[in-house]
């Protein structure tokens, strides 16, 4: 699925005393296959576009032959949003009793049909790393960390073309942020998905993302590729992570490090040149 | 989907902001009694024009004051249907629903331009006059705040779950009346319960922070009432005045 925002902007309360300007004018393509990464403030409102919740004050915004403008009607919007999913952080409202009808009732609702139901509920549960052992327990009743991961089992379970996460960084622990990464890039390198993250921590998006958004006042600042972590523009919007930190630190002590995202990487490389 | 300014206070600055929530209270309190009292066209436009006046000087999105009378879009149609069938004529039926209409519009005003808090105090005063077995006032207070924060954490609850059922299939945004009316049956339950545990953390949040009944309470703008808040009651006088010199 192709995405592209053409001069889209985003005005809440637009004749209120304080308008709140989310987006301004932004123009982005997103191709499929990629994993892509927003940082800044307000960008739930991205997701929030993308799956039609809240229209485009100005401009459009392209959702393979569909427009989607401030006033455009759309012929059955399931058909389009069945290729999308999002995570809302901090909105986990489960409507059903238990996790396996929670699963099965957004696999009804978007019409997605298999041979074994049981089947792939359990496997959508096992991918996110929950085990069978909660099919029958009520989502409401369990952790944050653990209503992320139904969610998340949720949207996988109708295949959707793109995954569109915000902060799911957010209450995992670093053993389970590594197995989501590498989740992620599994899902696009084998399955041809387009992931995008919204997110506030720049550490989560390292050595993940295709393409990486700076948004400020509004406005994408920053877009560039993998190698824009370690530009000291983008550092004037956030906090440094310690990996750059130090990476940098060394090289301006004359040391020929290279520059790197993973830190094992990084600590080998310190092992290599220890003399 | 709500946008977070409808439905809750708009901290804006404005003269309507300014005047006492007890006062603005009593303005309802005498449009209701207008209207419940016989009709007459100047007092009618009057009342109207005044309710206007409001909306202007309050600094809020008038077409926000309205999405209130849109909720109640079917209600006022079943009114005119019942009303047409018990063969009322249709001038009087389009002074019931606009009366109707312009009330919500003056709750909306209220509501938009007072704290939860203040609108809490301000009912508290008007009933502490027919407290006959002696409740405190703050009791009192605190119980309408309550109610109050209890209906906005409702509704709150609500919106998340629609957003949340939106995402996952449920649609909302795009359908019709009778399968909105089904999905708020069906979120009824879970949004009732969920709405009833965030309550349940909020009072022990406030008992934590020793917060109870005895801590006074303050009006956002101050006790004291200025010129708008007596030129708000000489224009509700007014109204009653000339209703027993000229209508009555």
């Amino acid at each position: 699925m192709e995405i592209v925002f053409n001069k889209l902007s985003y005005v809440e309360n637009k004749m209120s005393s304080s308008p709140k300007n989310y987006l301004d004018n932004v123009s982005l393509e997103i191709k499929q296959g990629s994993i892509i990464g927003f940082i800044g403030e307000n960008i739930s409102i991205i997701g929030k576009l993308l799956m039609v919740i809240k229209r485009p004050s100005k401009g459009e915004l392209k959702l393979d032959n569909i427009v989607v403008k401030r006033t455009s009607h759309i012929n059955n919007i399931n058909l389009l949003r069945k290729k999308m999913a999002f995570m809302i952080d901090d909105n986990f409202n489960f409507i059903t009793d238990n996790v396996k009808s929670e699963i099965e009732t957004v696999m009804k609702n978007y019409n997605y049909h298999t041979k074994d139901v049981n089947k792939h509920i359990v496997d959508s549960l096992k991918i996110v790393g929950l085990s069978e052992d909660y099919l029958d327990r009520d989502p409401n009743e369990l952790s944050y960390t653990e209503k992320k991961k139904v969610n998340l089992a949720c949207m996988l379970s109708y295949n959707p073309e793109v995954i569109i996460l915000e902060n799911f960084e957010k209450g995992l622990i670093a053993r389970e942020r590594t197995y989501f990464k590498n989740l992620f890039l599994k899902l696009k390198n084998k399955f041809n998905k387009t992931i995008i993250l919204l997110t506030k921590d720049i550490t989560f998006m390292f050595g993940i993302v295709d393409n990486l958004n700076v948004i400020n006042n509004a406005k994408i600042v920053i877009s560039g590729d993998a190698d824009t972590f370690y530009e000291n523009k983008l550092y004037k919007y956030i906090e440094m992570p310690k990996i750059v930190e130090f990476t940098k630190y060394v090289q301006e002590q004359g040391h020929n490090i290279l520059e790197y995202v993973d830190i094992k990487e990084l600590i080998k490389e310190i092992y290599r040149n220890v003399k | 989907m709500l946008n977070k300014l409808d439905y809750s206070y708009n901290d804006e600055i404005s003269i309507i902001h300014r005047i006492n929530p007890v006062i603005k209270l009593f303005g309802l309190f005498i449009y209701v009694l207008i209207c419940l009292l016989k009709y007459n066209n100047y007092l009618f436009i009057a009342n109207l024009s005044f309710i206007f006046l409001l909306m202007l000087l309050s600094n809020v999105n008038i077409l926000r004051n309205f999405k209130l009378v849109w909720k109640f879009k079917f209600i006022i149609l079943i009114m005119y249907v019942v009303m047409y069938h018990y063969q009322m004529s249709i001038a009087d039926i389009n002074i019931i629903v606009f009366k109707f209409i312009f009330f919500l519009v003056y709750l909306s005003v209220i509501y938009y331009t007072t704290t939860k808090e203040e609108i809490g105090i301000g009912l508290s005063k008007i009933v502490n006059i027919f407290n006959l077995i002696g409740i405190d006032l703050r009791k009192i207070a605190s119980f309408f705040t309550n109610i109050i924060t209890s209906v906005i954490c409702f509704f709150d609850t609500l919106g998340d779950t629609l957003i949340s059922g939106e995402i996952k299939g449920n649609v909302y945004t795009h359908s019709n009346i009778i399968d909105k009316y089904k999905l708020y049956v069906r979120y009824f339950k879970k949004v009732y319960k969920s709405s009833k545990d965030k309550m349940k953390k909020r009072k022990n949040d406030m008992k934590y922070k020793l917060y109870n009944d005895n801590i006074k309470k303050r009006y956002k703008y101050g006790k004291k009432l200025g010129i708008y808040d007596y030129l708000f009651i000489l224009i509700n006088i007014g109204f009653i005045v000339f209703y027993i010199l000229k209508v009555r």
